[in-house]
């Protein structure tokens, strides 16, 4: 009884699974596919002429492996800003004792609300100004500005779970505040880190709108912009552009593998406790 | 409310028709098709060595050109590259470089420069409603239009119409934009359907390829400009007046009372019914629509006549280049418009920009890619674009840019304006969206017109 | 000691800098506060120009006073079309992906071993895809002419239902969720997962020595127990839902006819396309002010939730 019941479960599982992976597989089926295949009959068709051309494309005029590099900076760096900032804040916000501190915890999570669409060009005048236009910093700062309210929201949360017990006893020692924060918190926190990493990675790694406003120079553009521009000069060429979108997934895919057991556990600490 | 400048007096039908007739004298040539052709054009080492020459520094000098055209390998964009290849090659001091986004984020994209005032020496504008915002912004310099008289440029005359705002000429045009039904030849003979010349004939065309599970006709519906411009030959049509819906859109006349606006929504509400237009058009942009023609799976496509360099295209099916044809548009038989007047306009052009670093050196090169022998050389021998500058024809012309000829040197009259160009940015996005609104729901004629008045009120 | 806002964040920090030698504990927290400075003086422009009728920045400024406003609330039938849209969608979200989440959460939760872990893992792949190619995808694989949905239906003898589903009105908003819910499914499976995770089993089986089985016992059990969970999560699907940009921006741009016409893409259009800065910034001022009210009113439901519990 119980195991027909674990057996119909993973029946209706794999179909589901099968039904939500299908659109990928489905990208990736036709990324070797001519655009002429685009138009037959046939809802997958195995490649018997595999147009690695398509790939050639994505690769050299998709210019693949300088956007990915770039993608890959902009990211790491607005990961680290985030937890840092974050992990302090939630800090400050849960821990210590200061005048309006209610008041800056409201305006940090008024962040999460602020829809960054809405700042987009005064941001794109002010940062003009400052010189920050077509440098890697004009993605890093609003990317951490945007990332900083959702990381110190999540980790305030998984914060208050943790006795006060552990830190009371490092400060009777004359612990300084930051050896608290990084050297005792910090790993105490690790799961709850890791999501934040997480989402912040997936954020930084798929914006395009300020990505294509700020950034002239091709030499620092990202990686969504590639797909976005990708399009525009192989309209004609669906399987490039197929091609474009597979590469262009496959990092996220792997960091995702790579994390997925920690991301599980951060959340579900984070879940059960706060 | 500061009110939106016009550019330039309305009535430029004279001037246009004048360049029509200098254009007969090339294209009768062109038909002849032994020769090259006679109509003057200058030579080309004496001018190109001419806009070399001159204020002759080795300096070194980087130049922005800001661009609309990402695919740099064929079409105009190849076009663009070439004229930019050929200047560095004759000014090896001089380096340019290109940045080319799609239309709709190099629209976004121009905004933010101009909200900056980004140096950028030398940017793609639109003609009209949006290079009136540029204007008004003082984004971009004013140019001499006395400068680009005589052979060495070779303009058409009537062609700054959309690029002149207060009497000052703000930019140049690159192409004779014009709207044609670009149509494969096959899918009507295989299908034993005329070539529509008539409204009805259109509507009979549209039944039989429904039924034969072709879509008649592909359109950038998610685009939406489409629509403006379809309108606008309609209602020519039924009125056999270029002039009306502009002067409808400036508030001298009034959609809501001339029967022409109301008969061209009823004939477009028949077209949508009918299923005209392919199944998604609310969802196709420009090349996804392309692509539905090219692909033929559409046995029309209403586009400008920017799109020349399709039969040229080696990444295009053969088949399909083989078979690609240009129509006029179809009259209306109770309308008093005929098959030869033409909806007609200078869309896409270069403007200086008033922030440039380098404006001499910037002048130098946007004097140059508007010698004749340039751009308008080049974008047609390439088959990439019908110029706004005289050309010669060289007698390889492809079929579709014969045709293409053909239709713009039979041009009985034109507007020399887009109507949803004509009015403020404002005016065009509410109009827009109002045909997004027809074409996507079940509006009647009747608000369809309404709402074209009410934009033109409130602009 | 007050922070002398008027100084602007930089000349803040410098006080700051200061105070930090002297009472570290709160100045180290006010002086990351202060980074978000920033992000006022930005609403403080878009405030600004939102009384002007400015066509983009750099044009002449004329003020206008409130009429922005009046003609936003009186007269603008799309901007409380793309509201009654978000709205439309955050319910879309509460109904149809949260108990489908919940239910794949406890089914996971039941499966265990092996399974747990793959399935978990596989149904979170989509919430790793850039939107840029989640919309690109989409858009193909529901386009008529070459897009699977369509051929599937016409596979097993359903032609009648196809549809151009995000070039109709009708099907154009619906379409838009599904993807959503394929896109986001695997986040809220994620989260509600946990919470089931941390349900301890000793109350299934009390409850189930009472008679209670199958979804009573769920109903009984499990959704009381989530529901800090849950208010947490329903008020990101609004958020979610207020803030949807990039997919409408990518498919649909919020055609056809208005039908996915959400706030943040109309903003964007008015500001880009149509040349009215001052509306467009007009329109983000109460988008702001929209979101606010809407964190406020779940903030209010959590708080009132988590008493009771």
């Amino acid at each position: 009884m119980r195991s027909r019941y674990k057996t119909g479960i993973w029946i209706f599982f794999l179909i589901v699974a099968l039904l939500q992976l299908f659109p990928l597989i489905w990208l990736v089926d036709f990324s070797f596919n001519s655009s002429a295949d685009f138009y037959s009959d046939h809802i997958l068709k195995w490649p018997t002429d595999p147009q690695w051309q398509n790939y050639k494309n994505a690769w050299i005029d998709g210019k693949f492996l300088k956007y990915f590099l770039n993608s890959v900076l902009v990211s790491g760096v607005t990961i680290v800003l985030t937890v840092v900032l974050s992990l302090t804040l939630s800090y400050a916000f849960t821990r210590m004792q200061w005048r309006m501190r209610s008041f800056f915890f409201s305006v940090i999570l008024l962040g999460i609300m602020i829809p960054i669409h809405a700042t987009l060009l005064p941001n794109f005048a002010i940062f003009k100004q400052l010189g920050l236009t077509d440098s890697y910093l004009g993605l890093i700062l609003p990317y951490t500005a945007v990332s900083v309210p959702l990381g110190t929201f999540m980790l305030t949360g998984f914060l208050r779970s943790i006795p006060k017990a552990v830190e009371e006893s490092a400060v009777m020692d004359g612990c300084s505040i930051y050896r608290i924060v990084f050297q005792i918190i910090a790993p105490l926190m690790a799961p709850a880190l890791v999501t934040v990493v997480v989402t912040t990675f997936l954020n930084c790694w798929n914006e395009f709108i300020m990505a294509s406003t700020f950034l002239s120079k091709d030499a620092l553009k990202t990686l969504p912009f590639s797909v976005m521009n990708f399009a525009g000069q192989y309209s004609s060429d669906y399987g490039s552009q197929f091609a474009v979108m597979v590469l262009t997934s496959v990092p996220a895919i792997v960091i995702y593998a790579l994390f997925n057991e920690q991301i599980t556990k951060g959340v579900t600490a984070g879940a059960v406790k706060g | 409310m500061a009110k939106h400048k016009k550019w330039s007096g309305l009535t430029a039908t004279a001037a246009v028709l004048a360049s029509v007739t200098v254009l007969s004298a090339c294209g009768n040539n062109g038909n002849n098709n032994a020769a090259g052709s006679a109509s003057a054009s200058p030579n080309a080492s004496a001018s190109s060595g001419a806009a070399s020459s001159g204020a002759a520094s080795n300096e070194k000098v980087t130049l922005r050109l800001f661009s609309n055209l990402p695919d740099r390998k064929s079409g105009q964009g190849l076009a663009e590259q070439t004229v930019i290849d050929n200047y560095i090659k004759e000014n090896p001091n001089v380096k340019i470089d290109v940045e080319a986004l799609a239309e709709e984020p190099f629209k976004n994209k121009l905004k933010a420069y101009m909200a900056s005032n980004e140096p950028v020496d030398i940017t793609m504008v639109h003609g009209g409603a949006e290079l009136s915002t540029l204007v008004q912004a003082n984004y971009v310099k004013a140019i001499d239009p006395a400068a680009y008289e005589g052979e060495q440029f070779n303009f058409l005359p009537g062609v700054y119409k959309s690029f002149t705002f207060d009497g000052k000429l703000y930019g140049l045009p690159r192409n004779s934009d014009y709207e044609v039904i670009y149509y494969n030849k096959k899918l009507f003979d295989d299908n034993g359907v005329k070539v529509p010349t008539t409204f009805t004939e259109l509507t009979d065309a549209i039944k039989a390829f429904r039924a034969k599970k072709i879509a008649p006709m592909s359109i950038n519906g998610k685009d939406l400009w489409s629509f403006g411009e379809l309108y606008q030959n309609i209602v020519q049509r039924y009125s056999g007046d270029q002039n009306l819906i502009l002067d409808a859109v400036e508030g001298k006349k009034k959609f809501t009372e001339d029967e022409s606006f109301l008969k061209a929504a009823q004939y477009m509400a028949q077209l949508r019914d009918d299923k005209l237009f392919q199944d998604a058009f609310m969802t196709a942009d420009y090349g996804a629509s392309q692509n539905l023609f090219t692909q033929g799976k559409a046995a029309m496509w209403y586009m400008g006549s920017w799109e020349a360099g399709m039969a040229t295209n080696a990444s295009l099916p053969e088949e399909f280049r083989n078979n690609l044809q240009v129509a006029k548009f179809p009259i209306a038989e109770d309308g008093k418009g005929v098959a030869t007047d033409l909806i007609a306009w200078n869309g896409g052009g270069y403007a200086l920009v008033n922030s440039s670093k380098h404006p001499e050196a910037a002048k130098k090169f946007f004097d140059y890619l508007f010698n004749a022998n340039q751009w308008a050389k080049v974008a047609w021998d390439t088959g990439a674009a019908v110029p706004a500058q005289k050309y010669e024809l060289t007698g390889k012309e492809s079929e579709v840019q014969k045709q293409l000829t053909d239709v713009l040197v039979q041009a009985t009259s034109t507007p020399g304006a887009s109507f949803i160009d004509y009015g403020t940015p404002k005016f065009k996005d509410d109009v827009q969206n109002a045909f997004g609104k027809f074409f996507s729901g079940s509006q009647k004629p009747e608000e369809l017109v309404a709402a074209l008045q009410a934009a033109a009120d409130s602009q | 000691m007050s922070p002398p806002y008027s100084q602007g964040w930089s000349g803040y920090l410098c006080t700051e800098c200061y105070a930090i030698k002297r009472r570290f504990s709160s100045s180290f927290s006010q002086v990351f506060c202060c980074l978000y400075l920033p992000f006022w003086p930005l609403i403080l422009l878009s405030g600004y120009y939102s009384l002007t009728d400015t066509l983009a920045p750099g044009t002449k400024i004329h003020m206008v006073g409130l009429q922005n406003y009046a003609d936003l609330i009186l007269h603008d039938t799309r901007f409380w079309i793309a509201l009654r849209n978000a709205v439309l969608l955050g319910i879309g979200f509460i109904v149809l992906q949260h108990p489908l989440s919940i239910f794949f959460a406890v089914l996971l939760d039941r499966i265990g071993g092996k399974a747990e872990k793959i399935f978990r893992t596989i149904f979170f792949i989509p919430c790793v895809i850039s939107v840029v190619v989640i919309s690109k995808m989409w858009l193909s694989l529901l386009d008529p002419t070459f897009g699977i949905l369509n051929k599937l239906l016409a596979a097993v003898g359903l032609e009648s239902l196809q549809h151009a589903w995000l070039g109709e009105s009708s099907t154009a908003l619906g379409t838009m969720l599904f993807i959503l819910i394929w896109a986001g499914f695997g986040w809220g499976l994620l989260f509600y997962y946990a919470g089931v995770k941390g349900i301890p089993e000793d109350l299934y089986e009390a409850a189930s020595l009472d008679g209670a089985s199958g979804l009573k016992l769920h109903l009984r059990i499990t959704v009381p127990l989530l529901k800090p969970v849950i208010a947490v999560q329903v008020t990101l699907a609004m958020i979610t839902a207020l803030k949807q940009m990039e997919l409408v921006f990518l498919t649909t741009n919020g055609g056809p006819g208005d039908s996915t016409q959400f706030i943040a893409v109309y903003l964007y259009n008015k500001a880009f396309s149509a040349s009215q800065y001052g509306y467009a910034n007009a329109i983000s001022i109460l988008f702001i002010v929209v979101c606010l009210v809407a964190t406020y009113l779940s903030n209010k439901f959590i708080r009132s939730d988590a008493a009771e519990a």
